[in-house]
């Protein structure tokens, strides 16, 4: 109801060209162009007039209701902007923005495919309860721990529809009876960086305003909290030095930790020309892992994960050795003595030692940055997702204040972000140790200032609250009786998975507010509300370089879905809070602003507030030029700009707003103007803090000591409180140290396992993983390996291998916990009430990938995989919660796993229309728990020496193993199976022709409209099936449906095929799914009489030729197009291949991939 | 188009050529043969065709027929009774063509004796013959099992024109007629009966229809079809007599389990036996049939025998396939045939001339020739259990349109196939175990059928390995060598 009000407000104008003057440069610049905007179905929009540089920019006058709407990508922190052309009700296509200063109109492979991720495929569309145990039981592919079991289940409904209505006044009734029994500080949010940021600033307002506690994280904290703690350590603020222009504009770019080749795609294709147009710059890469990034580096220094502060102390002392120090810099900044002699037992055969690589690398690197006063060191993950994250942030902007190569055009450390709005999250304080708008939370004065703004009931709580890693204990421990997920996955994403997991079911109120139905987290709640997603919904992001940029709405929102900030406010004012009746997020937006300026020096309109709190975020400094005077009529003035004047001086009424349309015609810009260069706005500033006795200090280099065991993989730790009663209770050792003690070297490989993303997936798929070109590149859970390794586990490419956490004593790791601060061994005091040693842990199970690009000893594996996507492929569970002890990151890329290898029996593909693919994944389910059961049936009657005399596991090796991955117009099921039972079931083709007689009988109303034609082959001895369902149109005489058998069927052109299923002892033996993915829509180019045979052998009998594994996403190019112009057209180059074939054209991240391939066959050809 | 003007124009006068000719031919001796069935006359034409490249060196061939329709195709017969084909289609040769390659036709001539010791033959209508060589074809009649009353009238064999035109007087009629025997020609003459509009039972010894040449999935398939036709069939059914009314016509057949079953006519379908008697009389060596060596000689010199009355190493030969080898292979013997005489024998191979291509009995396929119901096999399908558990099967079904293919494999050769509906890759699959090459590398296509199968692959794919394809042409004894070496050759 909220929504259509703030519709029918939005207007059709024109902005007039005179009220771009006196905007800031980056929002004047953006505005020379005629905005307009249109009304389109529930929604408002931008179109934009003029033709765009390219000139390919769809022709609104040839179709009157087509509308190109200006937005902003949802995935990495790049933040893209995209021209999206629309209809009344969906997004046509997208392409980039030719005028968005973060991509000028290039788009990477996951943003070109933005068109195919929409629509109602795989959504929430209405809120519902759900049995979560019964649910949660029926998902979890292994048996769940006994406490688990033991809750009956089975005569609940899974899944209960409601309304909006109904279920608002519930979360209402049910977080305020939480509250009171257990509470303010019993309910937790867990957010999320996909949240734009009015939901982010509406859920943190709520919770420490008026809930009362501030245990709201986001899922930030696995992404960039290192890099906010390494901020404010050396800035005072969690303040952003650089921006993309410095790459650019740099002579020398080092990136550490980061693939930004494959994450920052956009970004790094900036460098790339830059680099082109002048090959004099460098570019250095630090990174265990030799990745694509590599392929364009001048060095590559493959240290030892975790080694970064090794590598970066031994930097500082290398460049105060060469007196590279800025004098000017170094006598403004704190620390500089102290960070210094700390690095100087760092030589460079000390460090080569330590990260484990040449010392001549090293120096190379160390003289090429003393070298180059133009330099950017761009960080990632691989920096931040580490239990010394912050240390690693500071070992690098270190290395930048001493050369006073800070916020300087193209010399400066930068922070990557990993999500689209991580940024806003920090700017509203959505963490669960920020409070809002950059100010402190441990600060009191900036507490009550905030309290005071809000007009908040209660003060606002000065402890920190509940932290994304400490989630799971504080819910088992009772601390935590409701948790709110919002927006992201934490089951998948979170380490120690299996925990959270665990938590979820034992917590009593957990609420997830998504768009959809495969992120796991869903299926662990007891309520779900359908959240809008990307295209529906409209607010505000920012992204790396600090830009806010409008996401607009595209299209109607899918089912009842809605904007989380209006959910969260719905809530809020029906538990009886006041100060949550937004109409429009354009609201919620200027109070934030107004929070940035409230108490800001830099605010013009606050210079006689008593207390000062002078900060670069003041976003109605920014905007001042679009403000107005004027307030709308309908609403109150108090939650604007001018609220917090009345209340506290004789000031004049006179209240500052961005007007709706305004807000809708925002064009991006950079907060605190285009360029925070810190020494010269350190000065200013410098008065007033000594003034306001405010809290900004001088930027500090911090001394790093790092510990000698940084490279030490994490293991997850038996807890040693509780070995005392182990010991009185005279229990037998656990299962896993049974195992592992009998487990000989050469069947159980140790590596370490780094985490990371791929080029074509975002986070854990619920996305990307609906646009079928975007899941050809990795297609299954893989675990990169090297060869060295894959031949000591004596596994070759693709075959399975299973993953297991890796256990230790806690004693024998007690000088951890002398590395430990407070905060981590709170943490742990946490963990061990968890963990009792018997909770299940989750199998999981990967194909290997050899490749030399990673460290004898390392182990890649995505962290995509969900059990929305695959069977036993989330890689959380393996990961033991070990965090950085000032941001509390997880450290994700640096666990101790095991390996072991899984004798397949057979492999198996199915494809599947859409509609199917649930009812396909239940059938695979149901063989899971069958052949589990039996096989534990079984295990009980054998003797245990049998089992650990063949070296296997038997109690964690599943019967059967799957993944999926969205093809054009089917679902792909890969499957494999290491149990011959199971194999045998699978390539029963009766088990499957039960399958379809239940399918059918389930689809009964629709029995008589479509008639379901199944046809086999089958191998008796090698397991081998290929069966086919297809489906006809209806029979326009019933009767003589079957009784003609030979005609009927071979005569109707109209068939469909509905599912292929292909099951054989190797993976050879399976079909390739490009050609029977295509007659999911059509078989009509199959002669009749041949259809089943075409369809059974999966391709057409002759005159196929097999694009090959797709190479290039965007422009959809197989490997054999490729291969096909490098050996029959000779292109030596990825130019020269563009050209041919178009691959590597558009986002040119998969450039490196063909580069290879020219490597691998360019000689050939020629020769 | 010149060909058949010339044809039309030659037609005119055949019975005085062929007497002018016949009354040459007694003073040179040629190339006699004895039976213009299937075998007789294709062996007549495809030697003329080979002799005619050569002229300076012919022989001339003279063809019998006891029957007044020559060289029509018997197996075509039950397509003849069902209606679908006339009967003149069923030729398989024009007459043209026996004047333009030179043969003599003897049409409705029987043979009375044979001298083999001075090589002349003696016909019913007093005519004696000399020979150079002579070939007997003499072919099989149906087998009359002597049931109590099988001479009662109405009782029936198919095997001739005379039997289709009197059995289907009986479908008109609209009468209720058994088969005896569901084998292929019964399960024909039943569907084809049921089709004229008789009502027709089956009756069958075995478990299932077909059970040489089926196996039970595609046996079952058949016989549903069978029932949705209105062929009922009565299965593990043992005659025990033919009753008979006082008429002496049939009424209808009592089975060993007590039933009775009344019928208006039967069909005997229980076999062949092949036509040994003028060969026996005349002292060469014969036991269920002619023997005959390899290269189709008999015991006696100078005299041949081919088709369904040989027996060879204990084999009678009962389809088209092997006959139309017995007659290439004998072809080869007989192209060169010049006045020189003949000397090798049965037992006295010593001298075989490279040129001789000897006959070797390979797996047999059958077709069932019944319209819009195919069925087909091939090779080996009937396994005791040891050897069940070393063969692997290929199954493709679609159950909806009764498709069924079932491939044997042994040790990666295909040694048997049964497909069921869609038979068309049937002489596919034949040659394949006809030539038992290994299919290692198509073996996972080839339930898919000769499309998906590119036969260079089976060389090709193995180019690595080469060695291997040669070895196991050299070590497999039922190879054939020519087939392989042109694989070879196909692939290099």
């Amino acid at each position: 109801m909220n929504d259509a009000i703030a519709n029918e407000s939005a207007a059709s104008k024109v902005v007039s060209a005179n009220k771009s003057n006196g905007l800031p440069n980056s929002v004047q610049k953006a505005t020379d162009c005629v905005i307009e905007t249109h009304d389109i179905s529930a929604a408002k929009n931008i179109k934009k007039a003029l033709t765009s540089s390219d000139g390919d920019l769809i022709d609104s006058s040839i179709d009157s209701s087509i509308t190109t709407i200006r937005t902003t990508c949802p995935y990495c922190g790049v933040g893209c902007g995209v021209l999206a052309s629309v209809n009344e009700t969906e997004v046509l296509s997208v392409k980039g923005d030719p005028e968005h200063p973060a991509n000028f109109g290039k788009l990477c492979s996951k943003g070109s495919a933005l068109a195919q991720t929409l629509g109602t495929a795989r959504r929430l569309t209405e809120p519902y309860y759900q049995n979560k145990q019964a649910v949660m039981k029926q998902h979890q592919p292994m048996q769940l721990g006994n406490d688990f079991n033991a809750i009956d289940v089975s005569d609940k409904p899974l899944i209960n529809q409601t309304d909006w209505d109904t279920v608002l006044d519930d979360v209402a009734s049910r977080l305020n009876d939480t509250i009171a029994k257990h509470g303010r500080d019993s309910i937790m949010f867990y957010v999320s960086g996909q949240l734009l940021t009015e939901d982010y600033y509406v859920a943190n307002k709520f919770i420490k305003g008026f809930i009362g506690n501030n245990n709201i994280d986001s899922n930030s904290r696995l992404c960039m909290s290192s890099a906010v703690a390494g901020h404010k350590r050396a800035f005072g603020a969690d303040l952003v030095p650089g921006n993309y222009e410095d790459l650019e504009a740099c002579d020398l770019l080092v990136l550490v930790g980061s693939n930004m080749a494959w994450c920052h795609p956009i970004l790094f294709g900036r460098f790339l020309a830059a680099k082109k147009a002048n090959p004099n710059k460098k570019l250095i890469v630090i990174d265990p892992r030799r990745t694509d990034s590599c392929e364009f580096a001048d060095l590559h220094l493959p240290i030892a994960a975790g080694t970064d502060t090794h590598l970066y102390n031994g930097l500082l002392h290398y460049l105060d050795q060469q007196g590279c120090q800025d004098d000017e810099y170094v006598n403004q900044s704190l620390g500089v003595d102290d960070a210094v002699n700390a690095a100087k037992a760092w030589s460079i055969d000390k460090v080569a030692h330590a990260c484990q690589v040449s010392a001549d690398s090293i120096r190379q690197f160390y003289e090429c940055v003393a070298a180059t006063d133009k330099t950017v060191t761009a960080f990632s993950m691989g920096v931040n997702q580490s239990q010394s994250g912050t240390d690693k942030v500071n070992a690098i902007t270190n290395t930048h204040l001493f050369t006073g190569r800070v916020g300087k055009v193209g010399a400066s450390p930068f922070s990557l972000t990993g999500q689209p709005n991580a940024m806003g999250g920090r700017e509203v304080g959505a963490l669960a140790n920020l409070l809002a708008a950059h100010l402190e939370l441990d600060n009191a004065d900036h507490r009550q200032l905030v309290a005071d703004f809000w007009q908040s009931p209660q003060p606002i709580s000065p402890n920190v609250g509940v932290k994304a890693c400490d989630a799971a204990a504080a819910i088992l421990d009772g601390r935590i009786k409701a948790i709110w997920i919002m927006a992201t996955n934490p089951v998948v994403s979170l380490p120690d998975a299996d925990n959270f997991r665990q938590a979820l079911a034992a917590c009593d109120l957990v609420i997830v507010s998504d768009c959809s139905v495969d992120s796991d987290t869903v299926k662990c709640a007891d309520i779900v509300l359908p959240a809008q997603g990307w295209g529906e919904k409209s607010g505000t992001v920012t992204n790396s370089e600090r830009r806010i940029s409008r996401q607009r709405t595209l299209m109607p929102a899918a089912g009842l879905a809605k904007p989380d900030w209006w959910i969260l406010s719905q809530v809020a004012t029906r538990m009886g809070l006041t100060g949550f009746d937004y109409q429009h997020p354009s609201e919620i937006f200027n109070e934030h602003v107004a929070l940035t300026a409230d108490g800001n020096t830099h605010s013009h309109r606050t210079s006689h507030s008593n207390k000062n709190y002078p900060r670069y975020l003041n976003l109605s400094k920014d905007l001042s030029a679009l403000m107005t005077d004027e307030v709308p009529a309908d609403k109150p003035a108090q939650q604007y700009i001018s609220q917090h004047i009345n209340q506290n001086g004789n000031q004049i009424h006179q209240p500052i707003v961005l007007s709706q349309q305004a807000y809708e015609e925002m064009l991006p810009f950079q907060w605190g103007g285009t360029r925070i260069s810190m020494i010269d706005k350190i000065k200013p500033l410098e008065n007033e803090i000594i003034n306001s006795a405010a809290t900004i200090t001088k930027s500090q280099l911090i001394a790093i000591t790092p510990s000698n065991e940084a490279s030490v993989a994490n293991v997850h730790r038996y807890q040693s409180r509780q070995k005392p009663q182990l010991i009185v209770d005279n229990r037998t050792p656990s299962k896993h140290e049974v195992e592992y003690d009998t487990q000989s070297e050469n069947e159980v490989f140790h590596v370490r396992l780094i985490t990371g993303r791929l080029r074509d997936q975002w986070h854990t798929m619920t996305r990307t993983g609906l646009a079928s070109q975007l899941n050809q590149h990795q297609p299954v859970p893989t675990l990169t390996i090297h060869p060295n390794d894959a031949r000591q586990l004596g596994v070759q490419d693709n075959d399975f291998v299973q993953l297991h956490r890796r256990y230790e004593n806690y004693g024998k790791y007690e000088s951890y916990e002398n590395g430990v601060t407070n905060n981590g061994i709170v943490i742990d005091i946490a963990m061990s009430t968890a963990r009792d040693g018997n909770e299940p842990a989750s199998t999981v199970m990967a194909q290997v990938a050899i490749s030399d690009t990673l460290r004898v000893g390392d182990a890649f594996m995505p962290m995509h995989w969900s059990n929305a996507f695959a069977s036993f492929a989330r890689v959380g569970p393996l990961i033991p919660t070990v965090v950085d002890p000032h941001s509390g990151q997880p450290e994700l890329k640096n666990s101790a796993i095991s390996v072991t290898s899984v004798p397949m029996q057979s492999f198996g593909k199915i494809l599947v229309h859409p509609e199917w693919q649930d009812a396909v994944i239940v059938q695979l389910r149901t063989i899971l728990a069958n052949f589990s059961a039996q096989s534990s049936e079984k295990e009980l009657s054998e003797t245990k020496c049998e089992a650990h005399s063949n070296n296997i596991l038997p109690e964690a090796l599943p019967a059967l193993t799957w993944s999926l991955s969205h093809q054009n117009n089917s679902v792909l099921i890969n499957l494999a199976s290491p149990m011959v039972e199971a194999s045998s079931t699978l390539a029963c083709p009766e088990f499957w022709q039960q399958f379809m007689a239940s399918m059918q009988s389930l689809s009964q109303p629709n029995c008589q409209e479509r008639v379901m034609h199944t046809a086999f082959t089958v191998d008796n001895v090698q397991n081998q099936l290929r069966f086919i369902v297809t489906q006809s149109a209806p029979e326009t005489d019933s009767n003589n449906a079957a009784i003609n058998s030979g005609s009927s069927d071979d005569e109707r052109p109209s068939t469909q095929l509905i599912m292929a299923i292909y099951v054989a002892p190797t993976q050879k033996q399976l079909p390739s799914v490009r050609w029977l993915d295509s007659c999911f829509t059509d078989t009509s180019q199959i002669p009749v009489n041949q259809r089943y045979k075409w369809l059974l052998a999966g391709r057409p009998a002759s005159g196929y030729v097999d694009p090959g594994p797709l190479v290039c996403s965007c422009m959809s190019v197989g490997k054999n197009t490729i291969l096909n112009a490098i050996t029959q057209h000779g292109c030596i180059s990825a130019t020269a291949v563009g050209k041919q074939c178009r691959a590597g054209t558009n986002c040119g991240s998969c450039v490196g991939q063909i580069n290879a391939l020219i490597a691998e066959c360019g000689p050939l050809a020629q020769a | 188009m010149s060909l058949s003007m010339s044809q039309a124009a030659t037609r005119v006068d055949t019975h005085t050529n062929t007497h002018a000719l016949a009354s040459d031919h007694q003073k040179n001796a040629g190339i006699v043969i004895i039976g213009a069935g299937m075998a007789g006359s294709r062996f007549a034409i495809e030697l003329a065709r080979t002799q005619s490249n050569d002229d300076t060196a012919r022989l001339p061939i003279t063809l019998i027929s006891k029957e007044p329709q020559v060289g029509y195709n018997r197996i075509m017969l039950s397509p003849v009774l069902a209606g679908d084909t006339a009967f003149e289609d069923t030729y398989l040769y024009d007459n043209s063509e026996y004047e333009q390659l030179g043969i003599t036709v003897l049409a409705g001539v029987a043979v009375e004796t044979i001298d083999t010791k001075c090589q002349c033959i003696e016909l019913d209508d007093g005519q004696t013959l000399n020979y150079a060589k002579l070939i007997m074809a003499t072919g099989s009649t149906a087998r009359v099992i002597p049931f109590p009353n099988h001479t009662a009238k109405g009782v029936h064999v198919f095997r001739d024109l005379a039997d289709v035109t009197a059995l289907m007087d009986y479908a008109r009629q609209g009468k209720t007629g058994l088969v005896i025997g569901g084998g292929v020609l019964g399960l024909e003459a039943a569907c084809a009966l049921a089709a004229q509009g008789a009502s027709m039972t089956v009756i069958h010894m075995d478990g299932y229809v077909l059970n040489r040449q089926l196996d039970l999935p595609a046996a079952e398939l058949l016989q549903a079809e069978l029932r949705r036709r209105g062929v009922c069939l009565a299965v593990s059914a043992h005659t025990e007599a033919i009753e008979m009314n006082d008429a002496g016509e049939v009424c209808g057949l009592s089975l060993k389990d007590g039933r009775m079953l009344a019928a208006d006519f039967i069909v005997m379908a229980v076999g062949v036996i092949p036509n040994t008697a003028l060969a026996k009389q005349s002292g060469l060596e014969v036991n269920r049939g002619i023997v005959v060596d390899d290269f189709m000689h008999t015991s006696c010199p100078n005299v041949y025998a081919i088709g369904e009355c040989i027996e060879r190493e204990g084999e009678l030969f009962g389809m088209v396939a092997p006959v139309n080898q017995q007659v290439d292979t004998l072809v080869t013997v007989l192209k060169d045939a010049l006045i020189k005489n003949d000397t090798n024998v049965i037992d006295n191979k010593t001298a075989v001339p490279d040129h001789w291509v000897s006959f070797v009995s390979k797996p047999l396929s059958l077709k069932l020739k019944v319209s819009g119901m195919s069925a087909f096999s091939a090779g080996q399908i009937a396994f005791d259990d040891e050897a069940a558990d070393t063969v692997e099967t290929l199954v493709y079904r679609q159950p909806e349109l009764n498709h069924y293919h079932c491939l044997y494999l042994k040790e990666n050769k295909l040694i048997g196939a049964v497909l069921y509906g869609d038979t068309s890759d049937g002489s596919f699959y034949s040659q394949l175990i006809i030539d038992n090459v290994d299919i290692t590398s198509i073996k996972d296509t080839l339930i898919f059928g000769e499309a998906y199968c590119h036969l260079d692959e089976i060389t090709l794919n193995n180019l690595p390995t080469t060695e291997v394809d040669i070895e196991f042409n050299e070590t497999d004894k039922n190879v054939d060598h020519h087939k392989a070496a042109e694989l070879l050759e196909d692939a290099l």
